[in-house]
This record gives structure tokens, sequence and C-alpha cells, in this order.
């Protein structure tokens, strides 16, 4: 496998050439954003993120009784749709104290975390990109950025800058008076990445089947992901699932094993991601209506 | 004897969100019995019969569903008294915007649907306005930054209220709705309610059923925002 996507590579090293060009051009902004991370990090405590093991579907014990997640790491959830990925992620977004169905607790540097962390949007630990494509909100672009900038303790300035980085994401550009509810699903995708990356820039980072998104999922990651963050991803991709240092495979609603992303797949990661930045390639010439060489 | 007003508009989530809190309070040891008032027709109570407590149903038919529940407080305590209650839940028909049923010693609990989009919460009025509790439901069919904006929104019209986020299907939230149930304290003396209601009565409510406009009479309030008495 491995030797056959390096022919294909070979044969594409011309056309990444002027992907990288334009790779450095959103670039511009994406490192602007990761240098807000970093100042932010100064005044930040170590953090541990620790999911004790609660039940599957059926009611029986979770295989992995403890997954304990340090600063820095990515990790992924796998397994097939309806195992209990998403569940898994929700109980983490909300803290889970055993009361929610699957019955696991969620501990912060090895503490149940209190009741203001879990709810006040402005001490909220947890930006979450979930799986909705669609905003319901009746309001502008603009106007709902500042609102949320507003309900996070954030200079609602910052809308601005959002537009700015989605628009770096996705097609079409977004223009910031039209209403939300008319935005197509990867804008309204990207500008909830963005959204994220600037506003809810938070140490724990939750993303929920970002290849589904129609927006450039590395370039999303990096912006979400940022310096000495927790990032939990869920993902059918194998590109990200090997990205991650670790990942759970969920079976039934249960936590079935971690596994550690071994050398070998490091190295196959490699390879995934010229055949990825290859087919980026053409994706983006098919959609811009040229020719394919 | 605790009392527990639950109010929201038609599927906010009331009954789900309720069921689930019941369901914590009968774990903590308490004895919660529930009234289910409606306009026209129910079937919530055979939900509510599943969990193995007091139910019982009332239906408003021509009075208004708000003036019924409150009309009927002393009876419904007396009932939960009988059933060796030590909790009233009582879950209102929810829907005219304009009053709020809520007993000054009860504890107000407003369900609203996130889905509903941000603007809602500054529309829903005293429902909200006077709640105790705001259990926002649906939370899972938007982003996080929605659920954030519409949350600011709750407390831009009600800065006072404890915000739950509720999820009806999966019971999130409901052990936080059934703590602050059992630390709420218990009623006593005579009870007023926390908003005034709308004012007198007006045609309609005695049954007038021609459109013009000459034929209306009470308080009457113009598009132009007019208001005149008109009658005796």
């Amino acid at each position: 496998m491995s030797q056959m996507t390096s022919q294909i590579t070979s044969q594409i090293t011309n056309k990444s050439t002027n992907q990288a060009a334009s790779l450095a051009a959103n670039q511009a902004v994406s490192v602007h954003i990761i240098t807000d991370h970093a100042a932010a990090d100064e005044f930040a405590l170590p953090l541990t993120l620790t999911i004790i093991g609660g039940v599957d579907k059926e009611g029986n014990a979770d295989d992995v009784s403890e997954v304990e997640i340090m600063r820095g790491e990515i990790i992924g959830i796998v397994g097939p749709t309806g195992s209990g990925k998403s569940t898994l992620i929700a109980d983490i977004e909300q803290f889970a104290l055993g009361d929610t169905p699957s019955g696991r607790k969620i501990l912060i540097n090895g503490h149940v975390p209190e009741n203001e962390l879990r709810a006040d949007p402005r001490k909220k630990l947890v930006a979450q990109l979930s799986q909705n494509m669609h905003f319901l909100a009746d309001m502008s672009v603009v106007e709902f950025l500042k609102m949320h900038a507003k309900s996070r303790g954030k200079d609602p300035e910052l809308a601005e800058k959002v537009i700015l980085l989605a628009n770096t994401l996705t097609g079409e550009p977004i223009n910031p008076v039209h209403q939300l509810t008319i935005l197509s699903g990867g804008q309204s995708r990207a500008l909830m990445t963005a959204d994220i990356a600037v506003i809810s820039d938070s140490p724990i980072v939750l993303i929920d089947e970002i290849e589904n998104a129609g927006i450039k999922k590395q370039e999303a990651l990096r912006l979400l992901s940022g310096e000495g963050k927790i990032v939990v991803v869920v993902t059918h991709d194998p590109m990200l699932a090997l990205m991650a240092s670790r990942r759970i495979v969920m079976k039934n609603g249960g936590m079935t094993k971690v596994i550690s992303t071994s050398e070998q797949e490091q190295r196959i990661y490699k390879d995934i991601e010229k055949v990825d930045g290859w087919l980026t390639g053409l994706r983006e010439t098919i959609r811009q209506g040229e020719v394919v060489a | 004897m605790k009392m527990v007003v639950v109010a929201g508009t038609p599927g906010s989530g009331k009954t789900s969100v309720l069921m689930h809190a019941v369901k914590d309070l009968k774990k903590a040891e308490l004895r919660p019995a529930l009234v289910k008032i409606d306009c026209m027709w129910t079937e919530d109570d055979t939900r509510f019969k599943r969990l193995g407590v007091p139910v019982a149903v009332g239906l408003s038919r021509d009075m208004c569903p708000d003036h019924y529940a409150i009309y009927n407080v002393d009876d419904m305590l007396q009932w939960a008294v009988d059933q060796g209650a030590d909790i009233l839940l009582n879950e209102t028909a929810g829907l005219c915007l304009r009053c709020a049923p809520y007993p000054d010693k009860a504890l107000a609990v407003c369900v609203i649907d996130v889905t509903t989009g941000p603007n809602s919460p500054l529309k829903v009025g005293p429902l909200l306005t006077t709640a105790d509790v705001a259990v926002m439901t649906k939370g899972d069919l938007v982003s996080q930054a929605e659920r954030e904006v519409f949350r600011e929104r709750i407390l831009e019209a009600n800065p006072r209220c404890r915000i739950i986020e509720a999820n009806g299907l999966s019971g999130k939230g409901s052990a936080e709705l059934a703590e602050q149930i059992r630390s709420w304290p218990d009623i006593s003396g005579e009870m007023v309610l926390r908003h005034n209601p709308p004012l007198a009565i007006c045609t309609l409510c005695t049954g007038e059923l021609r459109v013009s406009k000459e034929r209306h009479q009470g308080m009457l309030r113009h598009l132009d925002g007019f208001m005149e008495y008109s009658g005796e």
C-alpha cells in the first residue's frame, strides 16, 4: 500500500507547488490566530482530562475503565456509525458526573469540576464543533458573532476577525450582513470553526467529523488545535485518525480499547498526507471549473 | 409540601424534562405527585403513570388554562397531601405568553426550546422573566455557539434565573433540576401571583364570535397602540 501511494505522489509533485502557494496565503491569517493561543497559554494551568468508564448501550461496563489525556495531545474517537462516538463527545462537553445515560465521569486535573465550569460560557474549558451543519438563529452573521463574543466575555470586535478567517476555509465568501440561515453547509461549518478558533478559544477542543464539513479539514484542524490544547477528534478519516497519538475505539456504545498510533502507522500517515494533498488539489481544480491536467 | 410550576411553550419538552426529573426525585427518596393541566386533550398522564407516581389530569376546556391552574391550586395541594406526596409538580398547558401561572412561593420553571431561535427569550415574556429556573432544551440540534448566544439572551430577559441545559431524550440536566427542586423551601401561608394577569375580561371571553370592531368591548388596544375602554 505504501509503495503504491509513493508512486502516486511522485506523479503529482508539480501540482503541489501551486497548492503550497495557496496554503501559504491562508496561513497568513492562521499564524496570527495561533499567536493569540500562545499568549493565552502563558496564563493557563497544567491540564489533564480523565474519562472514567461507564456502561455501553446494554449496561455492560466499558472495557476501558479510564483514559487520561494530557495537554498538547490529539486523541481520536473511532468506530462504526451508531457506536457511541458522539455520545462520548457529549459526555466530555458537559463534564458528565455519572448523570448521563453512559454513566461516565469526566475529571479535570483529577477532580470533579465545579458547576460553574460546566455551565458558564465565560469560564467554559470546552469548545465544541458538533456535526450540526446549519444555524437556526434568525440573526445576521455579524450580529450573531458579536452576541457570541459577549456571551464568552470577549471583545465584540472579534466578529470581523472570525469572518475573515472563515473565508479562508470556504469557497464562496460569507457576507457579514447576510442572515445566518441562508449560509450553505460548508459556509456554516467554516464560520463555526473560525468562531471556535477566535471566540471560544478554550483549552479543550472537541471536533465531531470535520471531514464531512465541505471545508479544508487540515487547515481547520490546525486552527482549532493551537498550542498546548487537548483535542478530541471523532473521525472516520484515516489521515485525521492517524494524526492523533491515540484513538479510543467505540462499539455498541462502549469504549472497547485504546490504540496508540504505531511507528508504522505514522509512516503511513505521511503517505496519506501526500495523497490527500493531491486529492485536495484536484478537488479545487474541478471546483474552480478548470480541467484536470 | 413543596410546589413546582413548570411552564413553557407547547412542544418545548416540558413533559420529557419533567419525566427525567421525577426519576431523579424518586432516587433521592422524595415523593412527587404530578398534575398535568391541558386545554382539550392530553395523554401525558399515561407517560407519567409508568413512572409509578400519583398523576392527575386537569382539562380547562372553556376556561383560560392558566386561570384554571391558579384557581385549582388549593385543590391540587390537598390532592397531593392525600396521595402522601411531599412535592406537587404542576405542568401547565403553556399557551398564552401574556401571563405566568407562578405563585410566589412555588419554584417557577420555564422550559424553552433552543431551536426557536435567539429572539424567542425576548418574546416569551413573564413566563421567562419571572421564572427561577430556565431549562434550555434541544441544544443538541444547534452549534455550541448558538447555545451560548441563546443562553445570553435568556440572561438578558431574566438576569436572576438559573439556566439548566437539558435534553428530554437523554435526560441530560434532569439531575440538576431535581436538585433545584429538592433544595427549594416548602410553601407556607397565602400565596400571590408573581405577575399581573392581562387587563380584565374581553368580549371573546364572553362568547362573541363576530369579528367587526363595533362588536367588541372592554379594554381595547388598536394597532397604533391607542388604548381605550369601551362599555358600561
